[in-house]
Parts: structure tokens; sequence; C-alpha cells
């Protein structure tokens, strides 16, 4: 069965699998998929206006992108809609992203973003073991945030 | 003392670039340059790979034409098998094209080009996104969302993902097109049509209330380039390659594979990014411009009808003669969505649109093959060189910001001589410049995202001392 807009969780992987460690977000769809964790899967290179159509159909989302400029080995923080200045063209933030969802469909789903820290960017497919190993700590407390959520709309 | 100022990296475009400006006593420009700092390593990359593998690969380079990559790289690939590829698949690869077309050009204008043109140069940064087009006009807004995903539709009915398709193979296409989804896209084109018209009365209307400005900025004398039908009509998939002087006369026509007879890569110490020119007339006199305004300088026709009656209007501007204004790239991107969109229509409606007649494999391999398609942003070689076994040996690929990379620079040259005055730096004045370089909308690189990376910095840089002077920073 279908899970409710209310209730459903979507998780969105971004980065370059070419650039190996920037490909972390996929992987960790990946992973989230081979778990058979109930939740929705998409993946992109970069964030787009487009997706915000998807976003207002979820009542959580994840973020999930790689990081360069952080010691942990994973962060993992709420955030919420906020217009920001875009750096790049073609690329939005998450938190622009909600803004954008907020203003055309009127919904404001629960949202983390979740930056793994990276470790090598050159060309190449190959996520490092590190990196592998920083992924599944943030994969244990990805999962830990949808079941508490799920429970509570039980 | 002179003063140079650094503008890094390009707001709103794809990429790592700077932008340097040097400013005189007087607070006037000298002289200014568009950079760009990073190495693309794809080719390098690409050595020792199954020339099959490259449609899967090259996709990488870019995010947001990867349509694009992975067609001129399916080409360049039916080219080794020495395949003619059946009609069917033809149509469906050129249908994926249109997609990725219409949402690369409707992004363009409505979310990066839009907040310029809606809001004007000199508005506050904070508004002068697309979020404040979201604000200003949710209705527009909305339309360009649902062209984009349009766009991204056809890709992924065809090739069952938005992003980095796996869908044209060597010979021709994986997968064939249902019923349901034909029908599923061809209920959407006509709603999609008037959005984009909406779109091109809304640029029209903005260069019809800055005539002044459109006719000074960026005006540039030079060559152009692009794909043409057999009988001179606009053309994104396939054809020849036309090139005419500044004054649209005819320098050559020629088949893609031919592409190194007549085009040379000049390099300057201080970008990464080599700058294609026509041979015969040689370096610099030879530079000339890709992308939708010079589409349809080179183009006699658009074979659309609704396209057409814009490209009669876009032709008058300059009494047939070649448009050089920079911000006309606006209108033209305009124009070659529209066609797009019309052109799938087409395509959906054409029976052949859903035969299973769609490879032909034969089992050769010759030593190289070229492969070029007409990207949003203008003309993409790929061209590959294989061993016996089908393995890369050297690539070479001309992306279309490597052809308009003079023109980019000299562009921000000119803006900023017109428009920037050194000893009272405003934004806006650096709006402008950067808005020279979103009118070619380019794709500079395989750029990373990650979070922490490249916060946006103007640097206002002593030339004499090296000191930074002033900085600005965008988050």
């Amino acid at each position: 069965m279908e899970a409710s807009k209310e209730t459903s969780i979507l998780v969105i992987g971004y980065g370059n699998p070419a650039r190996c460690d920037d490909g972390i977000g996929e992987y960790v769809t990946e992973r989230l998929l081979s778990e058979g964790i109930n939740v929705d899967i998409l993946t992109c290179q970069e964030l787009g206006p487009e997706l915000c159509e998807d976003i207002s159909g979820c009542g959580l989302v994840f973020f999930i992108d790689a990081g360069i400029e952080q010691n942990e080995a994973f962060l993992i923080r709420e955030i919420t809609p906020k217009y920001k200045t875009p750096i790049f063209s073609h690329h939005i933030s998450p938190e622009m992203l909600l803004a954008i969802t907020e203003e055309l469909y009127n919904v404001r789903p629960k949202a983390y973003l979740v930056s793994i820290k990276g470790y090598n960017f050159d060309f190449g497919f190959e996520i490092t073991e590190m990196a592998k190993q920083n992924s599944e700590r943030a994969i244990e407390k990805i999962k830990e945030i949808c079941m508490s959520w799920q429970s509570q709309k039980r | 003392m002179a003063q140079k100022i650094t503008i890094q990296p390009v707001t709103r475009i794809e990429g790592h670039a700077r932008i340097t400006i040097y400013v005189n006593d007087d607070g006037k420009v000298d002289r200014a340059y568009f950079h760009v700092d990073q190495f693309r390593g794809f080719e390098k990359f690409s050595e020792g790979r199954m020339f099959y593998e490259m449609p899967i690969i090259t996709p990488r380079i870019c995010g947001i034409c990867p349509v694009s990559h992975h067609l001129a790289s399916a080409k360049a690939c039916d080219a080794i098998i020495s395949a003619d590829i059946p009609r069917p698949a033809k149509l469906l690869r050129e249908l994926m094209h249109m997609g990725q077309v219409i949402q690369s050009h409707s992004m363009h204008f409505f979310e990066l080009a839009g907040p310029d043109l809606i809001f004007g140069w000199d508005a506050d940064p904070k508004i002068r996104n697309v979020v404040g087009i979201v604000e200003a006009n949710p209705e527009l807004a909305l339309k360009a969302v649902k062209l984009r995903k349009f766009g991204q539709e056809i890709i992924a009915k065809l090739a069952g993902r938005r992003i980095h398709p796996n869908y044209a193979v060597p010979g021709g296409v994986n997968n064939t097109l249902s019923v349901k989804d034909r029908d599923e896209l061809l209920s959407e084109i006509d709603t999609m049509i008037s959005y984009i018209q909406e779109g091109i009365s809304l640029a029209k209307d903005w260069i019809e209330k800055n005539k002044e400005t459109v006719e000074e900025f960026g005006v540039l004398s030079t060559g152009y380039m692009g794909l043409v039908t057999e009988e001179g009509g606009l053309e994104l998939y396939d054809g020849k390659v036309k090139l005419i002087d500044k004054d649209g006369n005819l320098l050559e026509l020629f088949e893609d594979s031919k592409y190194l007879d007549y085009i040379g890569e000049h390099v300057e110490d201080w970008s990464y990014l080599k700058f294609p020119f026509y041979k015969k007339l040689g370096w610099p006199n030879g530079v000339y411009r890709v992308g939708p305004l010079a589409r349809l300088n080179v183009a006699e026709k658009i074979d659309t009808p609704l396209a057409q009656e814009e490209f009669k209007n876009f032709k008058s501007i300059n009494g047939g003669k070649p448009v050089e204004g920079s911000l006309y790239y606006h209108y033209a991107r305009l124009i070659e969505d529209l066609f797009a969109a019309e052109r799938a229509k087409e395509l959906l409606l054409d029976p052949d649109i859903l035969s299973d007649d769609i490879i032909n494999t034969t089992g050769k391999i010759l030593p190289e093959g070229v492969g070029v398609i007409e990207a949003p942003r203008g003309t993409l070689i790929h061209h590959y060189w294989v061993d016996d076994k089908g393995a890369i040996v050297k690539a070479n690929l001309i992306v279309a910001t490597g052809h308009n990379n003079w023109a980019m620079s000299k562009g921000v040259e000119e803006v900023a001589k017109r428009y920037v005055d050194g000893k009272n730096l405003t934004e806006g004045m650096l709006n402008r410049v950067e808005g020279l370089i979103r009118c070619y909308d380019p794709c500079l690189s395989c750029s990373t995202h990650a979070v922490g990376k490249m916060p946006m910095i103007i640097d206002i840089v002593s030339s004499s001392t090296g000191e930074v002077i002033g900085s600005v920073k965008r988050d």
C-alpha cells in the first residue's frame, strides 16, 4: 500500500558519481534501497526546481550530499525554507528548494540535510572506504529518524 | 594605483569560473578576462575505456545537459561501428534531445536570465533570483517548473531516469516508446507550447522596453556556427555544420566528421578552456559564436510553424544580417524552445516513433568516430580514436562553452568598460558583467557541489601589489 502524502518519506541523494566521493548521495540511496527501507528515492547530480513537485508530495525529506569542510563523519541538521541567491546557475540549495516548494505548493515538509564527509573528489567512480564508513553511520541515523517519524504518524 | 577586480565564481552559471577586471587610477576599466579555472580531465579519464562505455561515462561531464553528451557520444560510437541507425531510433533520440532542449532552455530563461530581466540589473540580489520570481509571479514560476519537468519527463519516459540516461547505444537505442507514454506526453504538449509562448511575449516586451541596452550590451562582430538541415533550416540533432562570417556570408558547409579541417584551438595561459577558431581566417580573426543566437543566425528557416513566425521577427532585427547583441541570446533561446516543443509534437505523432526497429549492429570497429550535436548551449563535438579492440586511445571533446570562450571574455571586457566604474563600484555594475556571461548560459565543467564548497566572492585586488583591497561575499 502506498504511503499517504503526510507519512511518505523522500530521500534525495545528489552529487556527481564520476567525482569519487561526490557520489556519496547516490551511494547512500542505493544502500537504503538494498536494505528495503520504505522510502522513495531520487538521485540527481544537482538540485533543480523540478524537484519541488516531488518534495511537495512527501511529509519528510532527506537531502544527502558529500561534505568537504567538516571534521565530523557526518552532519545532520533539520533545515527550513530559506531564500538564498544561488552560487551556481543550475544548482539550488536544499533550503531554497524548500522555499520554492512552500511558495508554489503551499506545503512545508519536515526536512534534513545530511552531509557526509568525503575525501577524494578527483575523477573516478570509486567511493573511498572512509567515506563509505561515514555513510554507514549516517544511514543508521537516517533509519532511526525514519522509524521515529513513522511511529509518530501511525 | 591600478586595481584588479576579481569576481569568482560567476553566480548562476555552472562550474568554476572567474572574472578579472583591471582598473586604472581613474577608475576606468583597462581590460577584463573571463577565466576558466577548473581543469576538465574527462578526455584523459576516458582513455583505456571501451568506446561503447562512453555514452554512459560522458554525461557525467555535466548535470545540466547530460543528454547532449549522451547523444553526441552515441553518434560517435555509431560512426565507429559504421552503423546507419534505423529511422525509429533516430526519431527517439531526437525526441530525447528535444526534451533536453525544452528543460534546459526553459530553466535558463525563467530561472536564470529572468531575474535580471524582470527585476532589473540593479535590483537587490536577495530578490533578483528564482525565489524572487516565485514571489512576484508564482503562476509564471509554476509554469517554468512544469516546463522543465515536462522536458525531463520526455527523457525519463525514454531512458527510465531524468538524469544521466542509459538509452542511446552504438547503432540505435535500447528501448521502445509505449503508446501509453506517447499519449501522456502528447496530452501535455500543447499546454507546454502555450507556456513557452508566454515566455516569448515576456522577452519581446522586455526587449522593446530596453531597446537601447539590448542594442549596446555585449555587441560583438564574430562568425557563427551551427548545424543546419539539407534545406538550410534550424537543426539540433543532425545535419551539416554551417559557418558564416559576421556579415552573414557563407564560409563553410561541411560534414561534421571533417571538423578538424576547419576548426583549430588556440590556448591562452590565463584560462584552462581552449579557444576554438576557424582555421582559414586564423586566430583571432576566425573566432565565431555558437548556441541559440548563432544557430538562428546561420539558419534560413525553421521547419515548425509557430517558431518560424518568431524566426521571421528575429531575422528582421538586423535586416536579415546576423544579430550581434548578446542579450538577443535570450530571445533566440526561447524561439528554439518553441521549436523543440513543436518538433517533439511532430515526433510523437510520427507512427515510426512506436516501432521496435531500434537498433542496427554491425560488428565492425573503425579506428575513429565523430559525433556532433547541437547541445542547448551550442555545437558539441565528441571525437574518439580507438584500438582494434575498441578501447579509447584518444578523445577530443569540444563543448559549446569552448566555442564561445572568446566571445564571453571579449564580451565581459566590453560590458565592463561600458558599465564598471572602479571608483564607485556597485553590485549592479558587477551583475551586468555576470549578466553577459549568463547570455551564453555556459556550462564550464563537471563541478562538484559538495556542502561547504565554493562561496561566492568578489575580490578587488591591487594589480601592482597583489593586495586584496576589497571583497564582497554572497551566501
